[in-house]
């Protein structure tokens, strides 16, 4: 007679998987469902959930019995800081950035996410870096942002921009399980239904980190353990791991660079080398056969071709519908601006890490070149300014927000809009010839426009490089012609 | 497991990101369960589905109490139940059982869908009354408890073990005759 174990190992061999059909059936539901829910979700305010605790007799007794033991101990006990869990989720309040890495046990590479919260506390940005072990075919990079979703395309050759559908949630799902807040707060959750048991342990050492220590309730074989480590000063999450004792595997987080804006251009996406390189290839021939003040947004795409993203205001648009003022995007961060259907201006801003040659003004400059080396090849400038405007660094990365507002006929420099926090409209004009050192007081950072062998030059540098180029025509707009109607 | 648990909290609090990994977790176990009591692949995916889809339309709705596995379990084996019951499945059934367990006939099907190395004890638990495959199934192949079983079923606890002896007897000398074979 064969042994149940034999038996049991028959049954566990058993297998039939769903079909794509029914997987794609039942993501286009969670789809549905996640898409209804997600601008429902929100934590009950922590006020009313105050109110509901102090309303019942016992907690109040209970309350008060705990303030005359907390004075007692504080009397006798000079730590009154003794960590609870509730300072941390306090002080996730207000969370706007922070730098996620996601380790799986095996794997050398985390997948990495930047990530940008609104007020509300929901996903405003999101960029995805997955490396190959993650994704089947390549490593993947997205980025979300407000609603939508860009991804390079497996070959690396075409970004794609894709609605919120099942993949978008896919990743925000991953994202939203990576995000410390939440886990602090499900394990707290968790802890109050009686489901887990929380240890916490504060060495006296600031510098060491407070371990919470989460355990399945009642602990068995199988039950899993979380463990956070927070750090003493900032209470905020440094890291999580997960035992599973399933596989005997660890699954962990870092948290870092909590409040700390992210790069904007993290938020848009690059091509590939390969792909960059071949756009870049020729690139200043290819323009030298445009007239930049008789050229309409057609005549560039004849020349560079169809550019993988049209944008305004750093949000995608969609190709058939666009508004007067919008830029064309190209690999390796080159970009033509566009208003009433003509090229204000065109250039290259760098992408982080890439260096791939690019866009050569005047034969020698180019990203990278030093401030020094423009100013031998260009003459120097007639002042510098030094410390000037920015309450913030944001006109540095100016992509497409203010091209609509240059007045480009009445000045001899340029000028950048941005927004005010209550979304007011503020114009910065800068002077040509000048040297705009250190703008916003930011050691490195750099503007500096000129008119060099007939053409508008203007050159953003960080760490006092060159990091943007832009090209902008010298004639003004025909502002009675009207966008192409699309279709 | 710690994952389960924190997936359930969030289901119950309407977190619909948890339903991704829910479904991943557990599709394939319950696509497999329906397959062995329907015999039909089609028919088990259309169980699979509505059984998905009614979870994920009571997300923050419905307060699970029992484990993720054993909620998924009961949904799929009430459906196979409906399923028989409304006759779609019932005929076929009982022809099934009355055909040989190995005819030359059934073979192709079944190692197509469960794969030759499954196939043996397919075609042995085909030759099985209906509610002792079901308990064998729901204990070596779902893991489910006697107690969870019997309360699904609405047995007592010492019908299921009974089914479950009876049915394990069987099935043994099923695959012990097909191994003299």
């Amino acid at each position: 007679m064969r042994p149940i174990k034999n038996t049991c190992k028959l049954f566990r061999e058993l297998h039939v998987p769903t079909s794509t059909r029914l997987d794609e059936e039942i993501h286009a539901e969670i789809s549905r469902a996640w898409m209804k829910t997600k601008n429902n979700i929100s934590l009950p305010p922590r006020a009313n959930t105050w109110r509901i605790i102090m309303k019942s007799r016992i907690t109040k007794l209970a309350a008060a019995a705990v303030i005359v033991v907390a004075a007692v101990l504080s009397l006798t006990v000079l730590d009154i800081s003794a960590y609870a869990i509730e300072q941390t989720i306090r002080a996730y309040e207000g969370l706007r950035y922070v730098h996620i890495k996601d380790f799986v046990d095996g794997q050398s590479e985390p997948r990495e996410f930047w990530v940008e919260f609104d007020e509300q506390e929901q996903l405003k940005r999101v960029r995805v870096s997955l490396p190959a072990w993650a994704e089947r075919e390549a490593p993947m990079v997205a980025v979300w942002n407000e609603g939508k979703l860009q991804i390079r395309g497996n070959k690396g050759n075409v970004l794609v921009t894709k609605p919120a559908d099942f993949l978008g949630s896919e990743l925000l799902n991953i994202v939203k399980a990576c995000d410390p807040r939440y886990m602090v707060k499900e394990l707290r959750q968790l802890e109050a239904e009686g489901e887990l048991e929380i240890t916490t342990s504060q060495p006296p050492q600031k510098s060491e980190p407070i371990v919470i220590t989460a355990k399945y309730r009642p602990p068995g074989d199988d039950a899993g353990r979380m463990v956070l480590l927070v750090d003493q000063n900032t209470k905020l999450v440094t890291r999580a791991i997960i035992n599973k004792p399933e596989n005997g595997r660890e699954h962990s987080w870092e948290f870092s660079d909590y409040n700390v804006a992210v790069d904007e251009r993290l938020f848009m996406l690059e091509a590939t080398p390969d792909v960059t390189k071949t756009f870049m290839k020729n690139i200043n021939a290819k323009l030298a056969s445009l007239d930049i003040n008789k050229s309409k947004a057609a005549d560039v795409i004849a020349v560079l071709g169809e550019p993988w993203a049209y944008k305004f205001q750093g949000k995608n648009l969609e190709k058939d519908n666009l508004p007067e003022a919008y830029s064309m995007n190209y690999p390796g961060g080159f970009m033509v601006s566009i208003y009433l259907n003509q090229v204000m201006q065109w250039g290259l801003q760098q992408i982080p890490g890439d260096e791939t040659p690019g866009y050569i003004f005047s034969d020698s400059i180019q990203i990278g070149t030093p401030l020094d080396d423009v100013f031998e090849k260009l003459g120097s400038p007639i002042k510098v300014v030094e410390g000037f405007g920015g309450e913030d660094n944001k006109i540095m990365y100016e992509d497409n927000t203010s091209y609509a507002n240059m007045n480009i006929n009445e000045r001899k420099g340029f000028c950048f809009s941005r927004y005010d926090n209550n979304g007011k409209e503020i114009k910065v004009y800068f002077d040509d010839n000048v040297l705009y050192k250190d703008l916003g007081k930011i050691k490195g950072i750099c503007l500096y426009g000129t008119v060099s062998k007939g053409k508008r030059i203007r050159f953003s540098f960080m760490d006092n490089k060159v990091i943007a180029i832009y090209e902008y025509r010298t004639e003004p707009i025909e502002t009675i012609e009207k966008p192409e109607n699309k279709t | 497991m710690l994952e389960d648990k924190l997936l359930m909290w969030k289901y119950n609090h309407g977190g619909a990101e948890a339903l991704p990994r829910i479904y991943a977790k557990y599709k394939d176990d319950l696509m497999t369960l329906a397959t062995a009591l329907l015999y039909d692949r089609s028919a088990a995916e259309d169980v699979v589905h509505d059984v998905f889809v009614r979870f994920i339309r009571s997300c923050g709705q419905l307060r699970l109490t029992q484990t993720l596995k054993g909620y998924l379990t009961t949904c799929v084996v009430n459906d196979v139940r409906n399923k028989n019951k409304a006759g779609q499945r019932h005929q076929i059934m009982s022809l099934e059982q009355m055909a040989p367990a190995a005819s030359d006939s059934n073979k192709p099907d079944v190692s197509a869908i469960f794969g030759e190395q499954s196939e043996r004890l397919v075609s042995a638990l085909r030759r099985l009354p209906y509610e002792q495959r079901k308990v064998l199934l729901l204990r070596l192949y779902s893991g489910l408890k006697f107690k969870a079983i019997a309360e699904l079923e609405g047995q007592s606890i010492n019908t299921i073990q009974g089914q479950y002896r009876y049915g394990l007897g069987k099935l043994r000398s099923l695959l012990n005759s097909e191994v003299k074979k």
